[in-house]
């Protein structure tokens, strides 16, 4: 082959070492006004009242929108987050407001001038409180709502689990929990949208798909797609965040209604407190190992805090479900995989996407069960591995499989010996 | 007294869309001169799409890479694309270039016939020419096939698709579906020093061994696992966004000072790649997805070598160094 | 209060109005126009807004605009001579070190301002060097790579100072 293989410099590699390469944030427009919004500032809350009469008269000010504003109020992959505030709001940090207006700081003063009321609610943060019965609503739906209607739970079912366990001469147990984490790419999350000479409306995005946001935001702003362009393909780092819309609706709205340029460039702060984020995940694994290091049983509950929208969460269980028994062939497996809707930012897609999180705790946990056959973390992976056509725990056949040949290897790099039998062992039967 | 240990973790990591059913596109048109103009909108955030697209399109035209040009800025003028995420970019993009690169030789062909003075049928396409195989003299380069058809009015624009076929519906109870037909697979080693009097752990060696199948370009898929190593270090050791939730979220980070990732100094004294390279039945050229597998196993393999340098278990992440000290005094005050 | 501040931007004598509050990064980026430095976190933790003060590398977002009168600022853009880049660009692009692209005007210029202090540096001392600019899509193992190539002189003889 004559490209492919090829270490050919990055296409667009000299513009970022001259800084000639344009991001979103770089884009600059006569007769720009910025954007802030007024954000909640409670976990959960009710909005009594808002009044921001005063605030839209305030100097340098061209539009404050609200609810009230928004086309069609709901955005996102699973189409349940409110552009701006409802009456209850659902996590610290929710927009309730946008301004436009000629500079940051006339933004910002306008934003003082709103005068709101709210009713502080009792929020859920703890996804094992959330889930139980009686804990406060995050939702009207419920805590545990899935919003494809099908079941609460994703399983995973092949064999029998107790007929696995009664086979097995260890029965080892673990829970495994992991944190919040934000995408933190460098360039934090930027719009500028404008209306073109033709009446179009164009918003310079950081989405990672373009044609996902222009047809999520279409619904929005109930525009056809000739009228509405996004233009972006070249951004500070993604890892999944910019899956999510964190500022291209609200500049969108706000160029609509002042017929005005209009930026929307997140803090480093803002994008920290308030954007979507990798959201905790709790595992709870129950493995039946024989002494020859077979796996013959594994049962595994997992619990994923989606945050308070659903954003990408109900993918992310999804393909945690498919994936979180690991790179393991195991006969007998129960996996029970859930979502519960908490009062913290929503969940959206980050780089590993509810696969990282669970194989952390699959693969502490098989060191767990070869340390109690006592066998070597090495043997463990050889002896349950899969091979190519073995079937995946969603039942279908496995194309070029390869852990054998990533152990041989990695075993080679870091030096470690192997028997010849694993040496002569092939993912290929 | 530093302590060292060894762990290691496997992964394997589905390519695209779990499910499948999430296409692209890709537009290729000859320009006058001969180059070519290749469109999809798929996002550049550094991962390397656009130099990979158009080593794929290169590959499939039997052309070098430096005649192209490719647009993804905007949705008035790039070839659709589904997203920019699940892995998927390099194998999707890559099927719906080379089907692309397919409808563009046949409209050469079709095009040329009529100088060439033959029938497309009995036409051959190779780096960039087209001939009549009986006699390669009579032959067309691409730049008299885009100046002649652009400026004779007839329109050569070669565009292809692909679409991962969507898998059945889920079983509810079983969970059987088809959730990808292609996966990447990869073992890692780590090594590391473990302070037992601070709970400090130091990365000395990283071993990774991954199989994206066909790697289309060597220093974009270095970089991605470079870039994953880094990654997959800071959620094994650092990044928690609000360290005491569930207790309370009202610690939280929203600077890096709080939130803390790498920098230079927190990189693996030593590390080395290896691609093991099979061939993926399904994907273009037998390339898989890289992009997010290479951030996987790191954290595992880091909690496993911190066990074998003192004997604890980091049951939650990250393993800081005052989550570390106190299992280590918790073991202590237990032996 | 708003001032117009002399300076000399790339070897050129320029001119920028400047608020009391402004720091070098607004002037550069609102006053001037320059979007080579980046703004990443505008408080002196992500480096992304690196430039060199005379002759030294700051983060931009650190400094007040007010105290660089009469000063000399070198940005990536002043680097380039005609299309020919500084040996430490050309090794940034060819080891392929930059991905997304954002931390890179940034990091070439620390790079710069400090391998004009020392040509002849230690992995280690470059790594310290840089360690006050982040990089989230990268390994950093690339740019310690590039760094390296270059002070040997892999692409070139490294000029002395900024000045071509």
């Amino acid at each position: 082959m004559n490209s492919v293989g090829k270490r050919i410099p990055r296409y667009d590699g000299i513009g970022h070492v001259t800084g000639r390469t344009q991001y979103v944030s770089d884009v600059a427009m006569p007769d720009m006004l910025t954007c802030k919004t007024l954000r909640c500032p409670y976990h959960k809350a009710r909005i009594k009242s808002i009044d921001t009469a005063e605030a839209k008269k305030a100097p340098g000010v061209y539009a404050l929108i609200t609810k009230d504003d928004v086309p069609h109020n709901l955005f996102a992959m699973v189409p349940d987050h409110h552009v701006l505030a409802e009456e209850i709001t659902r996590y610290k940090g929710q927009n309730i407001a946008a301004v436009a207006a000629i500079t940051k700081e006339a933004a910002l003063d306008a934003l003082a001038k709103i005068k709101i009321e709210y009713e502080e609610l009792t929020p859920i943060i703890d996804p094992e409180e959330a889930i139980k019965d009686g804990a406060p609503q995050v939702r009207p739906e419920g805590n545990n709502h899935m919003f494809d209607g099908s079941s609460v739970i994703r399983k995973i079912r092949r064999g029998n689990v107790e007929e696995g366990f009664k086979e097995a001469d260890f029965i080892i147990e673990g829970r495994y929990s992991t944190p919040s984490q934000e995408h933190a790419p460098l360039e934090t999350c930027c719009s500028v949208a404008y209306v073109d000479a033709s009446g179009k409306l164009v918003i310079h995005s950081k989405a990672q798909g373009l044609y996902f946001a222009q047809g999520d935001l279409a619904n929005v702003f109930k525009l056809p797609l000739n009228k509405l362009k996004f233009v972006g393909g070249t951004i500070g780092g993604g890892f999944g965040g910019m899956n999510s819309i964190h500022t291209d609706h609200i500049a969108g709205l706000l160029a609509l209604k002042t017929g005005k340029p209009v930026r929307f460039h997140l803090t480093r702060e803002e994008e920290m407190l308030y954007s979507t984020i990798r959201t905790p995940w709790v595992f709870k694994f129950k493995d039946g190992i024989r002494k020859d290091g077979v796996i013959t049983a594994r049962r595994v509950e997992v619990l994923h805090d989606c945050g308070s929208y659903t954003e990408l969460g109900l993918y992310a269980v999804e393909k945690n479900a498919n994936m979180i028994a690991g790179a393991n062939l195991i006969k007998n497996l129960a996996v029970d995989s859930r979502m519960v809707y908490t009062n913290k930012m929503p969940s959206g897609s980050m780089r590993g996407f509810g696969v990282n999180v669970g194989q952390y705790a699959e693969q502490v946990q098989l060191d767990r069960l070869a340390r109690a056959v006592g066998i070597s973390p090495i043997e463990i992976r050889f002896i349950n591995a899969f091979h190519t056509g073995d079937p995946n725990h969603t039942g279908n056949p496995i194309a070029a499989a390869s852990t054998i040949e990533t152990l041989q290897g990695v075993a080679a790099m870091s030096g470690q010996q192997l028997s010849d039998k694993y040496l002569a062992m092939s993912s290929e039967k | 007294m530093i302590k060292k240990g060894r762990g290691m973790a496997t992964v394997y990591y589905p390519t695209g869309f779990s499910g499948g059913g999430d296409p692209d596109i890709v537009s290729l048109r000859i320009k006058t001169d001969g180059t070519i103009d290749m469109t999809n909108a798929s996002c550049e955030m550094g991962q390397g799409f656009k130099s990979v697209a158009i080593q794929m399109a290169a590959e499939a035209l039997d052309v070098p890479p430096s005649i192209f040009t490719i647009d993804n800025t905007n949705t008035d003028t790039a070839a659709f694309s589904m997203d920019t995420a699940g892995s998927r970019s390099t194998y999707i993009v890559g099927l719906a270039a080379i089907s692309a690169a397919e409808d563009l030789i046949k409209k050469i062909k079709e095009f040329a016939a009529a100088s060439l003075g033959a029938a497309p049928a009995e036409l051959k396409y190779e780096a960039g020419k087209v001939f009549k195989a009986s006699d390669p003299s009579a032959a067309m380069t691409l730049a008299q096939i885009g100046a002649a058809s652009t400026y004779s009015g007839t329109s050569i624009m070669g565009g292809g698709g692909f679409l991962p076929p969507p898998g059945p519906p889920r079983d509810p109870e079983t969970g059987a579906t088809v959730p990808t037909r292609s996966l990447a697979w990869g073992s890692t080693v780590i090594d590391v020093e473990v302070d037992d009097e601070t709970g400090v752990v130091e990365i000395v060696n990283l071993y990774d061994c991954y199989d994206i199948g066909t790697v289309i370009n060597p220093l974009m898929a270095e970089g991605q696992v470079d870039g994953g190593d880094i990654q997959g270090i800071s959620m094994g050791l650092f990044e928690d966004l609000s360290p005491y939730f569930p207790k309370t979220l009202d610690v939280y980070a929203s600077n890096f000072t709080d939130y803390i990732i790498p920098t230079f100094m927190d990189m693996p004294r030593h590390s080395e790649i290896k691609f093991v390279q099979s061939h993926d039945p399904f994907g273009p050229f037998g390339a898989k997805g890289c992009g997010e597998m290479v951030t996987n196993t790191q954290p595992p393999a880091i909690v496993n070598a911190i066990y074998d340098a003192v004997g604890v278990l980091v049951e939650s992440l990250p393993a800081t160094p005052e989550k570390v000290l106190r299992l280590i005094e918790e073991k202590k005050k237990a032996e | 209060m708003s001032k117009i501040l002399k300076f000399n931007l790339n070897g050129n004598p320029t001119e920028v109005k400047s608020g009391d509050a402004d720091t070098l990064l607004e002037a550069l980026r609102d006053g001037l126009g320059l979007t080579s430095p980046k703004c990443g976190c505008n408080r002196g933790d992500c480096g992304s807004c690196t430039v060199i003060l005379n002759g030294d590398a700051v983060k931009s977002c650190t400094v007040l605009a007010l105290t660089i009168e009469g000063k000399s600022v070198w940005t990536v853009d002043g680097l380039i001579d005609g299309d020919k880049l500084h040996p430490i660009q050309k090794a940034f692009h060819e080891y392929g070190a930059p991905q997304c692209g954002y931390c890179t005007p940034g990091m070439v210029n620390a790079a710069v301002a400090f391998v004009n202090h020392n040509p002849s540096p230690t992995e280690e001392e470059v790594k310290d060097a840089l360690s006050g600019n982040l990089c989230r899509c990268g390994g950093y193992k690339k740019y310690v790579e590039a760094v390296m190539a270059a002070v040997k002189g892999e692409f070139g003889p490294l000029p002395k100072g900024c000045d071509k």
